[in-house]
């Protein structure tokens, strides 16, 4: 008989957790760009992203925009010798939104290795 | 004594002055995380590690340390006592004209020290090509200035052999 760790409960706070994020942030540039500005507690200059992501200028302002409105980044202008250059920083409730994010993956990769474990024990029976 | 009061103690004696609480002070904090790479790059005992990547080289948990230490950091109030030879690293830095001029220039010169770290037999041509990929926004210029700065702040004493010296003298008395 294969013990069944998981129980309904995990898919169920799987569940709740993924109605409380926005399907407009789960996207891999965004979840990227909420990551690296969490690395990045300073602010990361919109030049340095551009190289970060390899991305078309539309594209990567298409995305922080989308962010900034939400509330989740913030933009302002630096001086950086002899140019203004726009640095990018997360917000509070961008780090919020990251935790939910991590947390909401951490029950997947849960769910997702019992199952592996499930599985094995299945196949070695 | 700890990480961030070796730091203080550096920017007290470089005279910066970096404004933790304003978040328009993005210069002041950048040359922070660029002073403590680079005392530590020369022999400064710091345990902060840095990666090179986007704002490069850049430590996350200095600038954890700095902004749960802002009044501190702000105020340059450290009883961490230099050593001599930690002056003596911290002249070498003071006396590389113009990398606290130019937030590109120090980027350049601190970025080409990691790279140097990393691959110390990495060739001038192999680091100028690295650094345009890392920092495309850069000039060529100063990546060429970079270059020649972080080789000024990496010599040693000891790469000046008698066989240089001659050389250099050689070239010093060109009519």
């Amino acid at each position: 008989m294969v013990e069944v760790k998981l129980t309904e409960d995990e898919i169920q706070k799987l569940l709740d957790l993924t109605d409380k994020l926005s399907s407009k942030t789960v996207t891999l540039t965004r979840c990227l760009i909420l990551g690296l500005l969490s690395y990045f507690a300073d602010g990361i200059q919109y030049r340095e992203l551009k190289t970060a992501l390899k991305m078309s200028d539309g594209k990567l302002i298409a995305n922080l925009n989308e962010l900034k409105t939400m509330g989740y980044i913030g933009k302002s202008e630096v001086q950086v010798d002899q140019r203004v250059i726009d640095v990018y920083a997360l917000t509070g409730k961008g780090r919020a939104e990251l935790t939910k994010i991590i947390e909401w993956m951490k029950i997947i990769e849960k769910i997702a290795n019992e199952g592996d474990e499930k599985k094995c024990q299945i196949l070695t029976k | 004594m700890s990480n961030i009061d070796k730091v203080i103690a550096c920017l007290k004696y470089l005279e910066i002055s970096p404004k933790i609480k304003d978040k328009k002070d993005y210069r002041g904090r950048f040359f922070t995380q660029k002073t403590a790479f680079l005392a530590k790059a020369l022999g400064l005992n710091l345990t902060y590690s840095f990666t090179p990547y986007v704002s490069g080289p850049y430590s996350p948990g200095l600038s954890c340390d700095y902004y749960a230490n802002a009044d501190k950091v702000e105020a340059l109030n450290s009883n961490y006592q230099l050593s001599n030879q930690e002056i003596e690293i911290l002249d070498k830095i003071k006396s590389c004209s113009g990398i606290y001029d130019s937030m590109t220039l120090m980027e350049a010169t601190a970025a080409t020290i990691y790279l140097k770290q990393q691959t110390p037999q990495m060739s001038d041509d192999d680091l100028f090509a690295e650094l345009k990929r890392l920092k495309p926004h850069l000039t060529d210029s100063d990546k060429l200035i970079g270059i020649t700065k972080a080789k000024a702040l990496l010599f040693k004493p000891e790469y000046l052999t008698d066989e240089i010296r001659k050389e250099l003298d050689a070239w010093d008395n060109v009519e």
